[in-house]
């Protein structure tokens, strides 16, 4: 297991095209120890995109991306998972068939168990049941069963299981009602307190509640950077995301 | 020399035959997304339904519509009754039930004509041999096979590349997804796609039936060559799978003569390394 | 006793399956020399189908190449020549697993139906290696001496002896499997089928879990492959060819893809209606195709299915 608490990541220049579009230009961004950063930006973007070249998922054609120190552009997903890379998708995506705890346990067996030990029988794992416990999910219950907004939350503990550093937290109040909102948003306060936060996120009030920095993109360009106030201040952001309601 | 002159142009005959059945075997995995192991057994239909017209008409030339006619409503019939509800099924699922009807058109064919091996005789008016180069002389009904092939395949890219029904097939083959949004039938393509497919393997047989015994596994070895066609020549690529189906049934023919332990297992070498290095197929476009 | 995913039996469920294999056991003493034959055959179809499950049930992986790891285990038999059964059964694993290494290494690079249209070219190729070279002593197949035991086994004795013998090797093989889905490996391999992408997100190095998943299902069908070149002393290339990998996929149908015993209940079935066809009519490939139509269109989660209702 890696050396606790928050940790790192820091992205510089980083670019990716797909054909003639250019979806990701020149992004560089940092996200500190126990501080969110915030992506937010229209409907393409670049956002989903950013996230998925964060994580690994996809290569970025120029740029660097450095996880705790690490230099991991050429890393694939699963081994920055293993570096303390946690990530949740924007698109709901568990384990069907499963409950709720083997979801988390089978996150937590990835990082913490290799090669032949793989062998030994399956055992509950600490890790899957304090993060099923932190998001406030019943262990028991049946992956498929569970409401949106549960899902939502076990997207997370998938994610805390695996003890990362830093959480890629990809829409995760997309599709919630308005009272299961405000645990979650409590929820992410408290998951700020060990970890480094990346949240993509539409919903401006909670941005504004709880992140430190602020990144706007828009067509796949970083257009203004920095703590929430002068975000909201910018004419620039106004004019091209914000509108002027807020 | 003459040998060799007298093999090359029956591994173009032979891949030319391997078109005719690879063609249909693209299209239908292309628009349709379906796995049809019976392709094979397609072509063995057409080869004894070849040897019962001319048996009975006397005449082997009526046996070549008769096999595009009948496989064109068989196929339509195929796809209504069953493959239209395969279509959404797991592999797992359309692997084992086109392998069920390959048991069925096996056991079929069994009780309507029996297990015997038949030959069909060479029409009468190409029984004899043309000469080619240098005092070689070659079959003229194999000859006609030739140019037979290459007719059905010109008329095939000029349906695909210059009708529009063949531009809906093409957007069919590249979108499965949106065919319904591209404002087409695709009920209509699926069912025109399968009955083309099914004419052509059965006219591939029909056309093979004077060229071999017609026995109950002539299907076999083409169904594999088959499948490598569609891999090497691109999914859902015609144009594909006429320079694949050449190049496999040169290397088949020519390897079985000149080094014959290893043509299988060079020709599905190949197969493996396209899948592997190239999966889009060596001869498809973009 | 359903551990995420996969259906695997408990104590009830397996004590039937002890109870089917203390009958087979005493078969000896009151069943026909043909009988006895036929219960062999199957019990290697058994082996056959249930060293797919991992590959099919367990990690979802549909491959047309496993009759040729099947096969290499038979000819590993014919091979090696006249050895005793200690020495013939870890070679024909090992032979076969040895194959499934650099196989599953390339064909894991592809996925869905590219996944397999490639084992079905690396298993046509393992064919063609037997049926067309003089490795595999002629297209039409050869008889072999069988491995010796430790004792002579008289004319008489050995259809008993070598229904025993597979019978053996069938409880060792589910024993193993058995305990194998309770660990964290077998975890991973249906977390894998339920959903391979998120499993990789997680972490988990998803290509090592499948080569090894793929291997040790190589390995295993050798294993049924010896003990087939052994009941029949007979080995042939047909051994290898793709039909016998789609019958060992539809064995796994007919059980059920969700059950570990799965294999077991699908092989027997399709023996057994195989058998029963064969005593009504001629018309095998009519009832073998039925059979399977009706098996894909109506048995949604196999015979292991039915039997927990």
């Amino acid at each position: 297991m890696m050396a606790g608490g928050p940790g790192t990541l820091t992205a510089r220049g980083i670019s990716r095209r797909f054909g003639g579009l250019l979806a990701v230009a020149d992004v560089s961004l940092t996200v500190d120890p126990g501080r969110v950063h915030a992506v937010i930006g229209p409907n393409g973007a670049g956002k989903s995109t950013l996230v998925n070249l964060l994580a690994g998922d996809l290569a970025p054609d120029t740029g660097t991306i450095m996880l705790n120190g690490t230099d991991v552009t050429a890393w694939a997903n699963w081994r920055r998972a293993r570096a303390g890379l946690g990530r949740t998708f924007q698109r709901i995506n568990i384990l069907p068939g499963m409950t709720v705890l083997e979801n988390a346990r089978l996150a937590a067996q990835a990082i913490e168990v290799r090669g032949l030990a793989l062998l030994r029988r399956a055992r509950p794992m600490a890790a899957a049941l304090e993060a099923v416990r932190r998001v406030g999910l019943d262990p028991a219950a049946p992956a498929a069963s569970l409401s949106h907004g549960e899902a939502r939350l076990l997207e997370i503990a998938i994610a805390l299981a695996g003890r990362p550093r830093v959480l890629l937290l990809d829409e995760p109040l997309a599709g919630l009602g308005p009272g299961e909102t405000a645990p979650l948003v409590d929820l992410l306060r408290d998951l700020a307190r060990d970890h480094a936060i990346l949240l993509v996120e539409h919903d401006m009030d909670v941005v504004f509640a709880v992140a430190d920095t602020i990144t706007v993109m828009v067509d796949g360009r970083v257009l203004e950077q920095g703590a929430p106030a002068d975000v909201r201040a910018s004419a620039a952001v106004r004019d091209a995301y914000l509108g002027h309601a807020v | 020399m003459t040998g060799f002159i007298a093999q090359l142009l029956n591994g173009l005959q032979y891949g030319l035959l391997l078109f005719l059945i690879g063609s249909g075997l693209t299209l239908i995995f292309g628009v349709m997304g379906v796995i049809n192991l019976a392709h094979g057994s397609l072509f063995m239909i057409g080869a004894y339904l070849a040897y019962v017209v001319a048996g009975a008409t006397g005449s082997f030339w009526i046996a070549l519509p008769a096999a595009i006619l009948g496989g064109a409503a068989f196929g339509a019939m195929l796809e209504r009754v069953l493959f239209r509800h395969f279509r959404h099924r797991e592999h797992l699922d359309q692997v084992l039930l086109t392998f069920a009807l390959i048991l069925l058109f096996e056991e079929g064919r069994s009780a309507l004509i029996g297990n015997q091996f038949h030959s069909v005789p060479v029409p009468a008016a190409l029984d004899f041999s043309v000469p080619v180069v240098g005092g070689f002389a070659y079959s003229a009904y194999r000859l006609a096979v030739l140019v037979i092939c290459l007719l059905v395949a010109a008329a095939m890219v000029l349906v695909v590349e210059r009708t529009r029904f063949g531009a809906a097939i093409r957007a069919a083959a590249e979108q499965p997804d949106m065919v319904d949004l591209l404002g087409l039938d695709a009920r209509l393509i699926h069912t025109a796609v399968f009955a083309a497919g099914t004419a052509l393997a059965m006219l591939a047989g029909a056309l093979a039936a004077p060229l071999q015994s017609v026995q109950p596994g002539m299907g076999d070895g083409f169904l594999i060559l088959s499948f490598i066609v569609v891999v090497i020549g691109g999914l859902g690529s015609v144009a594909g799978a006429f320079w694949a189906a050449l190049l496999v049934g040169l290397i088949d023919t020519l390897g079985k003569v000149y080094l014959p332990q290893v043509a299988g297992i060079a020709v599905c070498g190949l197969m493996a390394a396209v899948l592997l290095w190239r999966p889009a197929g060596l001869f498809a476009k973009g | 006793m359903t551990a995420q995913g996969m259906t695997i039996l408990g104590g009830r469920g397996n004590a039937c399956l002890a109870l089917a294999a203390v009958a087979i056991a005493s078969m000896p003493l009151w069943a026909s020399a043909y009988h006895m034959q036929l219960a062999s055959t199957a019990l290697i179809a058994a082996m056959f189908a249930l060293s797919l499950q991992i590959l099919a049930g367990a990690a979802g992986l549909i491959s047309l190449a496993h009759a040729g790891f099947f096969g290499l285990g038979a000819y590993t038999v014919y091979l090696l020549g006249s050895v005793p059964l200690a020495m013939s059964l870890p070679a024909a694993m090992l032979l076969a697993g040895a194959a499934a290494l650099p196989i599953g290494s390339l064909a894991l690079r592809t996925r869905g139906f590219y996944f397999l249209m490639t084992t079905l070219a690396f298993g046509q190729m393992l064919f063609f290696l037997f049926h067309d070279t003089p490795l595999g002593g002629g297209a039409d197949g050869v008889f072999i001496t069988r491995p010796s035991v430790y004792w002579p086994v008289s004319r008489a004795a050995r259809p008993a002896v070598l229904l025993l013998l597979n019978l053996t090797a069938l409880t060792a093989m589910y024993i193993a499997l058995w305990c194998l889905m309770r660990t964290m490996f077998g975890h991973a391999l249906r977390g894998i089928r339920a959903n391979e992408d998120r499993m990789r997100a997680m972490g988990h190095d998803v290509q090592r879990l499948k080569l090894a998943a793929f291997v040790l299902a190589g390995t295993l069908a050798g294993a049924a492959g010896h003990m087939a070149a052994m009941t029949d002393a007979f080995v042939s290339p047909e051994l290898l060819g793709w039909h016998r990998s789609a019958e060992a996929l539809l064995m796994v149908l007919l059980g059920g893809l969700g059950a570990l015993h799965g294999p077991i209940l699908g092989a027997a079935a399709l023996i057994l209606v195989r058998e029963a066809g064969s005593l009504v009519t001629e018309r095998q490939r009519l009832i073998e195709g039925a059979v399977i139509l009706a098996a894909v269109l109506l048995l949604r989660r196999g015979l292991a299915g039915k039997w927990r209702q």
